[in-house]
C-alpha cells in the first residue's frame, strides 16, 4: 500500500462530551507532545471592540486554577522539564506541552485542570493586558506587521479576518475593562465539543487514550460560538499603501480572495499554485529574485481557513523604482496560471517537493503538532487531513488551472504596498 | 578536529536523513575591511552555483527532494546542513558534495548575496529587530578590536568591498579536507557514507590550519555601556560578562544550573521572568544565557555549531519602556548578586535539578539536532560523555556549593558590559553616569512586598563612568 502523506497511523475517538482525541505514535523516541487545539481565533472576534481577544485569552490560560495557581502550574511543569507554549491564529488557539513519555499523565492532569477550572481575578486580568500591549508594541518594530494590518483591513470590510490576530491597538488598550467578557468567552469557546486533542510522538495508543479519557472525560460540553458575519464578495481590485516609522525596503503584500477549506479542491489547488507559481524554482522567482534581482525575497502561501480568506504573495523589493515592475510581474503570473496548465514535469516536481516538505516538517513531536494543528482544527482528524493532502498531490493540472482562474480573478485582489527606500 | 571519518548516528524507523558538514572557520577570520566575507563565501557555496551548474539548475535539481541546504555561519564554525526524506538522500548527498567541493563563485551570485546581506544590516538588524540589535551591540562592545566584534553578516563597508578574488582566496585558505568535520543521522541508506566521503576527499588537503588566537574580551574592571540611539525606540537590553568556563569543566555545569534558575530561554518560570514580567508586568520576558544563542527570536533551543573559544554570560531583558530600563537592569543585577552570594534558594534547588535532567532531552528532539550536538562534543573533545548527558547527570549529582561556585565564576559582576537600544539615549546615559534610577510607574496597584523589593533593587549601586558610556546612532551600527 502507498504510504499516506502523513505516514503514521492514528487512533481517533470522540468522547461523549464531544472532545475529538487523535493519538499518533511517530518515529520520534523519548518525547511526547500533547496539543489542546481550541477552535477559536481572531475569526471569532466579530463584536465591536473585541479584536485581539482570542490571543489575549491565550495569555489568561496561563493564570492557573484554584487547585493549581499559576505559580504551582509553572513549578510542576518545570519539574517535568516540559516545553510548554501556545499560539493563537485566525481559526484556532493551540496549547502544547512536550515532555518525556513517562510524564504524560501528569501533564494531562495539569492541562485538563486549567481547561475546566481556569480562575483569575480582575487584577490579574488587567496586568496581563499590559503584557499584550507590550507584545503589540514590539510587533510594530517589524514593517511586515504594519503592512499586514493594512492589507487585511483593506481586503475585509465586515469579517473579523480584517484585523491581525493580535488585534487593533485601541482594542488592546481597552482590554483591561473587559473582565466580564473574558468569563463569557471562556464559557462559550473553551468546551470539549469545540476542541481537538492531539497526542503525538513516543506514545502508547491504549494507555494514552485511557489517560485522556480519565482527565478530559468530565469536561462539560456546551460550546456556543457567536455568529461570524460573512464578507460580501469583492467585485473590484483594491489597493492601499502605507509607510513605516523606521527604515524599510519597499514591501509588497498581495491578497487574493480564495475559498474556505470546505471547498477542498480549490484549496488543494491553491497549495500547488503557491509552490509551482511562486516557489524557488518558479519562472517568476527565477526572474525577479535570481536574474533581474528586483526582489530580494518572494514567497506565497494559501490560507487553510474556515471562511473564505486569502492567497498571499509577499515580496521585498530592492528599489522603490522597481515596485511597479514587480507588481506587474506578479500579476502576469496570476494571469498565466489562470490561462495555461502547468506542464507535467513541473507538476511532478512540485508534488514531490510538497510531499517531502510536509514530511520534513513532522520530524519532532512538537513540530508534528505545529504542522498539523491548523488542519486538525479544520478537518477534525488525521484521516481527513491525509485525504486532503492526497487530493492536493493528485489534483490534475487542468483542475489546478481552474482553481487559479477562480482565485486570481483581478476583481478579487488587494495589493498593499509599504513604501520604503533602497 | 576530525579528519578520520564521519560521525554516524543511525536512528531506526526515522523517515529522514540528516547530513551535516562543518568547516573550522567563521566570521572571526574575516580579513579587516572584508567583514562578512566568511558568511558570503558560505552562502555562495550553499545557495549559489557550482562549477558545473548555475544556481538555477541546482535549485531545479534540489527541488523534488524537498530539501535545501541550510548554511549557518558563526564566529568560528561554518555548518552546512541538509534534512531530507530517506528516499531522496542519495540525490541530496550528491548535490551537497558538488556544491561544497566545486563552488562556482559567479559574479551574479555574489551580487545577490551582497544585496541581501546589506539589507539584513541596513533594514533588518537596525530597523526591524531591536532585540537582536541589542545583543549584537553587546558583543561589539565586549569584543571591540577583535574578530568577534562584528556579527557574521558583517559590516556595510566590509560587504561593499568584497570582490570575487576575496572569495577565491578565502575559500582556498579555509575549505580544506583537514578542516572538515561531518556526520550523518537517521536512517542512512547503504553506500551513502562512502559516497559522501569520496566526494569530500576531493577537497584540497593543504597545510595545517592556522587559526587566529582566541579573541580576548575588551571589558575591563567595572561597567562599560553602549547605547544605540534609535528614534522612538523603547529599551531593549543585553548585559554580559566574559565567561572563563568551557563545556566539559565541572564549574561550567554549576553555572549552567544557576543560569537555568535565572531563566531559560523563553521559559516562563525563571527568576528574572518572575521578577520583571510576572510580578511587575514590565515586559514580555527576561532570560539568562551561558553561551551565545544566535537566532533566539526564532528558536526555542540553542542551535549547535555555535562554538566560541570566548563566550559571555548574558542576560536578555526584552523590550520595555525607557523610564523602566535602569530599574530593570538593577533588579536583574540584584538577583544575580544574591545568586552568586547565596546560591539557588533551597526551595528551588530540587526543581532546577529535575528540570535539567529532563529538559535537556528537548535539545536533541530531531535527528539533525542530535547530529549537531554530537559534532559539537567532538569539537570540545567530549568523547566519553557528551555535553548534554553530562549536564543531565550533574544536574542530579552536583553539590549545592559547587553550583554556587560555578555561578560565582560565571556571573560575578566584576566586568560588565551593558547594551541598550533606546529612543532616549542622553537621558539614560546621564542617569547611568550619575548612578540614578527611578521606580516603575505601574498601571495597576502592586502589593507591599513588591514595592519593598523595588526599593531594594533601586539601592543596588550602578554607576558607569562617563567616559565608559558610548552613544552610537543606529545608522552607524556596523557601518564599518
Amino acid at each position: 500500500m502507498m504510504r499516506r502523506p502523513v505516514p503514521f497511523s492514528s487512533t481517533e475517538v470522540v468522547l461523549d462530551n464531544g472532545l475529538r482525541v487523535v493519538v499518533v505514535p511517530t518515529a520520534a523516541r523519548g518525547l511526547v507532545s500533547l496539543w489542546t487545539i481550541v477552535r477559536v481565533g481572531s475569526r471569532d472576534e466579530a463584536i465591536e471592540g473585541r479584536s485581539g481577544f482570542a490571543h489575549f485569552f491565550e495569555h489568561m490560560m496561563f493564570r492557573g486554577s484554584e487547585r493549581f495557581p499559576a505559580a504551582e502550574y509553572n513549578r510542576r511543569m518545570m519539574l517535568l522539564g516540559a516545553d510548554v507554549n501556545a499560539f493563537t491564529d485566525t481559526d484556532l488557539t493551540a496549547y502544547y506541552v512536550t515532555l518525556l513519555p513517562r510524564d504524560l499523565e501528569r501533564a494531562l492532569e495539569l492541562e485538563a485542570d486549567r481547561f475546566m477550572h481556569l480562575s483569575y481575578d480582575e487584577q490579574a486580568f488587567r496586568d496581563e493586558a499590559g503584557a499584550v500591549l507590550g507584545e503589540y508594541l514590539k510587533g510594530l518594530s517589524d514593517p511586515w506587521f504594519t503592512l499586514e494590518e493594512r492589507l487585511l483591513g483593506t481586503a475585509f470590510r465586515v469579517h473579523p479576518y480584517g484585523h491581525a490576530v493580535i488585534g487593533r491597538r485601541q482594542d488592546i488598550e481597552a482590554m483591561p475593562s473587559l473582565y466580564e467578557a473574558s468569563l463569557d468567552f471562556y464559557r462559550r469557546y473553551y468546551r470539549p465539543d469545540n476542541t481537538v486533542l492531539l497526542v503525538s510522538g513516543d506514545v502508547d495508543r491504549t494507555r494514552s487514550l485511557e489517560a485522556v479519557r480519565r482527565h478530559f472525560g468530565v469536561w462539560q460540553p456546551g460550546a456556543a460560538p457567536y455568529d461570524v458575519p460573512a464578507e460580501p464578495e469583492q467585485d473590484a481590485p483594491r489597493r492601499v499603501s502605507t509607510r513605516f516609522s523606521g527604515r524599510s525596503l519597499p514591501l509588497l503584500w498581495i491578497g487574493c480572495r480564495m475559498p474556505a477549506f470546505g471547498e477542498h479542491e480549490d484549496v488543494a489547488g491553491a497549495l500547488v499554485l503557491a509552490e509551482a507559481g511562486f516557489g524557488s524554482t518558479s519562472p517568476l522567482y527565477r526572474r525577479l529574485v535570481l536574474d533581474e534581482r528586483r526582489a530580494i525575497t518572494l514567497s506565497a502561501h494559501a490560507d487553510l481557513a474556515r471562511d473564505p480568506r486569502l492567497f498571499h504573495v509577499h515580496a521585498s523589493v530592492r528599489r522603490p523604482a522597481d515596485v511597479d515592475a514587480v507588481v506587474e510581474a506578479i500579476e502576469r503570473t496570476f494571469d498565466a496560471l489562470a490561462e495555461d496548465v502547468i506542464d507535467d514535469e513541473r507538476l511532478a516536481g512540485t508534488r514531490s517537493h510538497m510531499l517531502a516538505g510536509l514530511r520534513l516538517r513532522l520530524d519532532t513531536p512538537t513540530r508534528f503538532g505545529m504542522t498539523l494543528a491548523p488542519l486538525l482544527a479544520l478537518a477534525g482528524g488525521l484521516e481527513p487531513v491525509n485525504d486532503f493532502w492526497e487530493q492536493a498531490l493528485r489534483l490534475p493540472a487542468e483542475r489546478v488551472r481552474q482553481a487559479a482562474r477562480r482565485i486570481f480573478d483581478p476583481a478579487r485582489r488587494t495589493v498593499a504596498l509599504l513604501e520604503g527606500e533602497s | 578536529m576530525i579528519t578520520g571519518g564521519p560521525l554516524l548516528l543511525p536512528i531506526p524507523d526515522e523517515p529522514t536523513v540528516a547530513i551535516e558538514v562543518r568547516f573550522r572557520v567563521g566570521s572571526s577570520e574575516d580579513p579587516a575591511g572584508r567583514e562578512g566575507l566568511a558568511r558570503i563565501v558560505a552562502r555562495m557555496i550553499g545557495a549559489g552555483g557550482s562549477k558545473r551548474r548555475s544556481y538555477v539548475e541546482l535549485l531545479d535539481a534540489w527541488y523534488p527532494t524537498g530539501a535545501v541546504p541550510v548554511v549557518a555561519v558563526d564566529r568560528e564554525w561554518t555548518c552546512f546542513r541538509v534534512r531530507v526524506p530517506r528516499e531522496h538522500a542519495g540525490t541530496a548527498a550528491d548535490l551537497l558534495a558538488e556544491m561544497l567541493v566545486s563552488p562556482g563563485f559567479r559574479e551574479e551570485d555574489l551580487a545577490r548575496h551582497r544585496t541581501a546581506a546589506l539589507a539584513a544590516i541596513r533594514h533588518r538588524l537596525r530597523w526591524a529587530d531591536d532585540e537582536e540589535l541589542g545583543k549584537a551591540a553587546l558583543w561589539s562592545l565586549a569584543f571591540a578590536g577583535t574578530g568577534y566584534r562584528h556579527p557574521p553578516t558583517g559590516t556595510v563597508a566590509g560587504l561593499e568591498a568584497i570582490t570575487r578574488r576575496d572569495l577565491l582566496d578565502f575559500h582556498e585558505r579555509w575549505y580544506r579536507f583537514r578542516a572538515v568535520s561531518w556526520g550523518l543521522a537517521g536512517s542512512v541508506p547503504p553506500g551513502l557514507v562512502s559516497r559522501i566521503e569520496r566526494a569530500l576527499s576531493d577537497l584540497p588537503a593543504g597545510p595545517a590550519l592556522v587559526l587566529s588566537p582566541a579573541p580576548g574580551p575588551a571589558l575591563s574592571e567595572g561597567v562599560t555601556a553602549i547605547l544605540v540611539a534609535k528614534p522612538e525606540a523603547d529599551a531593549s537590553i543585553s548585559i554580559g560578562r566574559p565567561l572563563g568556563l568551557r563545556r566539559g569543566e565541572t564549574p561550567f555545569y554549576g553555572a549552567a544550573l544557576a543560569t537555568s534558575w535565572l531563566g531559560e530561554h523563553r521559559s516562563s518560570v525563571g527568576r528574572l521572568f518572575e521578577v520583571l514580567r510576572e510580578r511587575r508586568g514590565l515586559n514580555y520576558g527576561d532570560y539568562a544565557y551561558l553561551e551565545a544563542f544566535p537566532g533566539a527570536g526564532a528558536n526555542q533551543f540553542p542551535p549547535p555549531g555555535v562554538i566560541r573559544r570566548s563566550q559571555l554570560f548574558e542576560v536578555w531583558i526584552r523590550t520595555l519602556a525607557n523610564p523602566c530600563a535602569l530599574f530593570a537592569i538593577r533588579a536583574a543585577l540584584a538577583e544575580i548578586d544574591r545568586l552568586v552570594e547565596r546560591g539557588i534558594p533551597g526551595r528551588d534547588l530540587e526543581t532546577i535539578r529535575a528540570f535539567n535532567e529532563r529538559y535537556r532531552h528537548h535539545h536533541e528532539a530531531s535527528a539533525m539536532d542530535r547530529l549537531g550536538h554530537a559534532l559539537d562534543d567532538l569539537a570540545f573533545g567530549l568523547r566519553t560523555e557528551g555535553h548534554l548527558a553530562r549536564l543531565r547527570r550533574l544536574a542530579r549529582e552536583l553539590p549545592a556549593d559547587e553550583i554556587t561556585e560555578g555561578a560565582r565564576r560565571a556571573m560575578r559582576p566584576d566586568r560588565l558590559g551593558i547594551a541598550i537600544v533606546t529612543g532616549t539615549p542622553e537621558r539614560l546615559a546621564s542617569a547611568l553616569a550619575r548612578g540614578e534610577a527611578e521606580a516603575p510607574a505601574y498601571r495597576t496597584p502592586k502589593p507591599p512586598e513588591v514595592l519593598e523589593a523595588d526599593r531594594r533593587y533601586l539601592e543596588r549601586p550602578l554607576v558607569v563612568a562617563e567616559e565608559r558610556i558610548s552613544i552610537v546612532p543606529v545608522e552607524e551600527v556596523f557601518e564599518r
